[in-house]
């Protein structure tokens, strides 16, 4: 078994009559990279800022590296990055003094890798942040996070403002990263298809729960779409098993079902009384029916 | 009327301070005027003192601002829900006078009304310089100044061709007043573009890929050029002393350009009052440590108190390099001017001091925001710093008030307390784009 980097049990916050997070069991494990998926407001942000520390938790707890995520240590600090959704750029510093500022708080900063990103990220960092367009705003706040090697990288919507060229280049990095298995990353996007090309697990959240968390080949053969073709009209009330969506008309019904298998396929047949035939679903059509 | 209503909501409802400081001023208005006093209008000020000053800044931001442009009458909506506010809140304020002269003999009704006029004149012109000083003055620093010449240009017009300042009170000033608002609606109707608040201090570029460009820095100076946005507790106070260098300045030479008897004493407490503005610049200091600190949970490697510590300490050196050149300037005028307010020294010191602590600690505390909390505590901070210095300053008072400044002090520690105890607990707010820039 490898390293667990990051832990929760029973993560809950509240804010007034708000939940939003409902007592979450998670871990990561040294290696995974984790796509973090969820509708807006279902709770990304927040399980984020609870994992590292900058909000508290108002029941549960989290570990960093074993470290009480709001206590963790100087040396624990240092094995994480953080990309935030928002930026906490200063509008008046150059990209460059902004890169500076930041190898300032560590031992050791790779200033090749900094200065090589840049250069193929074409981030212009001798230029005020205030003149720069959002998109290349969002590129230094990850080039900050990155300089320190982090064993941990955890990036809160880092793509959402780039462009295709530019969010396929960042991509290409995360994988790169990725490819190093001392380092875990837990990402969340909107970007489904970027989630589908770099995570190995995948976490669902929808209102402050998580709906699904497992590996993406695991969750993908979970659901699956079902079509199932009668010789006479199928009964409009039709239910199945672990049913996401469904939609009948007249002989045929097409569904998405989650917890898939074979003995699944026997109830379903057995159900409604036809054969099915199954079909294997991309990650968005998943996440479209965990949402449905 | 839509947008007019929604201007009225962002002029006196959008900010906790503005929301206690409405419902304060209004039922201490409407208590004031019930038993027929005179303070009924004073009291209808505080709930109308952040429009007064804020209403052209508003009107700044939300003309300059790219989707307003999209809007349908954008300019001119705005436009007429800023006007609506100022005719709604001077008539209020004529008004609140009402139940005090309620009981005045027949005869006199008509002195009363021209005394009404009167002031509603004084208010119309006091509020027309406001909104429209501050909407110029929020462009840049170089505006405020050109504010600031425009607003005391008039009077010195007057001194020079010995007309009396009464003159603003009558129909003269109300045409003026509405000549202004004119040509300021023109302009601001058929100009191609508003320009946005830009008060930011600029810096030079870096060449690109040379890290030497910046200079090397600990952590502790990281923390400090972070927390501060790049700049440092001496450059804060140089900027402060030299703008209040201006200030003083431009209060020590119109009163001469205006010539007649502007009375010393008053001239006095207005400088005097001035300075106390250091206050509001270290609320602002620590209430930006504050909003910066969050990133530095991580990098920095501290905790949430070992943060909390260095981010005071931090504050309480910003204070010290904006009380030095405060200091110097008191000393300046005291002794070389010979500008003495009425107050003993040591008192005046400590009036002055109390609420620019408060205001560090207040702007610490905001790590973590409590509405409700935060505005009553903003509210008495402004009490505190009117009733304990500026009211005495400017009513030449030989008696010190020394109860509000005790209480001022005894804010202070309380303050601090709620500070420690947020950052203890500190749920740092996600940080907006637009705050940072």
């Amino acid at each position: 078994m490898t390293e667990q980097v990051l832990e929760a049990k029973g993560l809950t916050k509240e804010i007034g009559d708000k939940r939003l997070l409902k007592g979450l069991d998670l871990s990561m494990h040294r290696g995974e990279v984790v796509g973090l998926l969820g509708k807006n407001g279902a709770g990304k942000s927040t399980l984020m800022d609870v994992l590292l520390g900058f909000a508290l938790p108002t029941g549960g707890e989290s570990r960093v590296f074993g470290d009480r995520s709001d206590r963790m240590q100087p040396a624990t600090k240092s094995r994480v990055g953080f990309v935030p959704q928002s930026d906490e750029l200063m509008g008046t510093m150059t990209g460059q003094q902004h890169l500076a500022l930041a190898a300032s708080f560590y031992a050791h900063w790779d200033w090749t890798l900094i200065l090589r990103l840049a250069s193929e990220w074409q981030v212009p960092l001798d230029r005020r942040i205030s003149a720069v367009s959002g998109g290349e705003r969002q590129k230094v706040a990850t080039l900050m996070a990155l300089g320190h090697r982090p064993e941990l990288l955890v990036m809160d919507e880092p793509a959402s403002g780039l462009d295709p060229v530019a969010r396929r280049q960042f991509m290409r990095t995360i994988l790169d990263i990725a490819s190093d298995s001392s380092r875990t990353i837990l990402y969340s996007s909107h970007i489904v298809a970027d989630i589908e090309r770099t995570a190995s697990h995948i976490w669902v959240m929808r209102e402050g729960e998580m709906v699904w968390k497992g590996e993406l080949d695991q969750l993908k053969e979970s659901v699956v779409r079902i079509r199932i073709r009668s010789d006479r009209d199928l009964d409009p009330a039709l239910k199945l098993p672990g049913q996401l969506t469904l939609s009948v008309s007249g002989r045929n019904a097409t569904a998405v079902v989650s917890d898939w298998s074979a003995e699944r396929a026997t109830e379903v047949e057995q159900l409604s009384g036809a054969p099915i035939e199954t079909e294997a679903l991309g990650l968005e059509d998943i996440f479209l029916a965990v949402h449905a | 009327m839509k947008t007019i209503w929604q201007v009225m909501k962002i002029t006196f409802w959008m900010l906790p301070a503005q929301r206690v400081m409405l419902v304060v001023g209004v039922t201490l208005s409407i208590g004031l005027g019930l038993t027929g006093s005179w303070s009924a209008p004073q009291a209808l000020m505080l709930a109308m003192v952040i429009p007064l000053f804020t209403g052209g800044v508003f009107l700044r931001q939300l003309s300059s601002r790219r989707h307003a442009q999209l809007w349908p009458h954008a300019r001119g909506r705005l436009l007429a829900g800023t006007i609506s506010v100022m005719i709604v809140c001077t008539a209020l304020y004529i008004f609140s006078y009402w139940p005090a002269f309620a009981n005045t003999p027949p005869g006199f009704k008509a002195v009363v009304l021209e005394g009404l006029v009167m002031m509603y004149v004084v208010m119309f012109v006091f509020w027309t310089q406001c909104t429209i000083g501050m909407f110029v003055a929020s462009r840049k620093p170089a505006w405020a100044l050109v504010a600031l010449i425009a607003w005391v240009l008039p009077f010195i017009v007057m001194g020079a061709t010995g007309q009396e300042p009464q003159v603003m009170t009558g129909p003269t000033g109300f045409v003026a007043a509405v000549g202004v608002w004119v040509v300021f609606s023109l302009w601001f109707l058929t100009s191609r573009r508003i320009g946005t608040t830009a008060w930011r201090v600029r810096q030079e570029t870096v060449t690109a890929g040379s890290e030497s460009a910046v200079a090397a820095a600990t952590p502790v100076e990281a923390m400090q050029r972070w927390l501060l946005s790049s700049g440092t507790p001496l450059t804060l106070g140089l900027q402060w002393g030299l703008a209040m260098l201006v200030l003083l300045g431009v209060q020590l030479v119109v009163p001469r350009l205006i010539g007649g008897d502007s009375p010393r004493d008053w001239v006095t407490a207005m400088l005097f009052g001035t300075l106390s503005l250091a206050a509001a610049v270290i609320g602002a200091v620590s209430w930006t440590i504050a909003k910066r600190s969050r990133w530095l949970w991580l990098p920095a490697g501290k905790t949430r108190l070992e943060l909390f510590r260095h981010c005071e300490r931090l504050m309480l050196k910003s204070l010290l390099a904006v009380i030095l050149p405060m200091i110097a300037l008191s000393l300046a005028l005291w002794f070389v001017l010979d500008m003495r307010p009425s107050l003993p020294p040591g008192y005046l010191a400590l009036a002055m001091l109390g609420p620019a602590l408060a205001a560090g600690w207040f702007g610490l505390m905001q790590v973590h925001r409590k509405f409700s909390l935060d505005g009553l505590a903003g509210l008495l901070l402004i009490l505190g710093w009117l009733s304990g210095l500026i009211r005495p300053l400017f009513r030449g008072e030989t008696e010190p008030e020394w109860g509000i400044v005790l209480a001022v002090l005894a804010l202070v520690v309380l303050l601090r307390e709620v500070a420690y105890a947020r950052w203890r607990e500190a749920d740092w707010p996600r940080t907006q784009s637009s705050m940072s820039s």
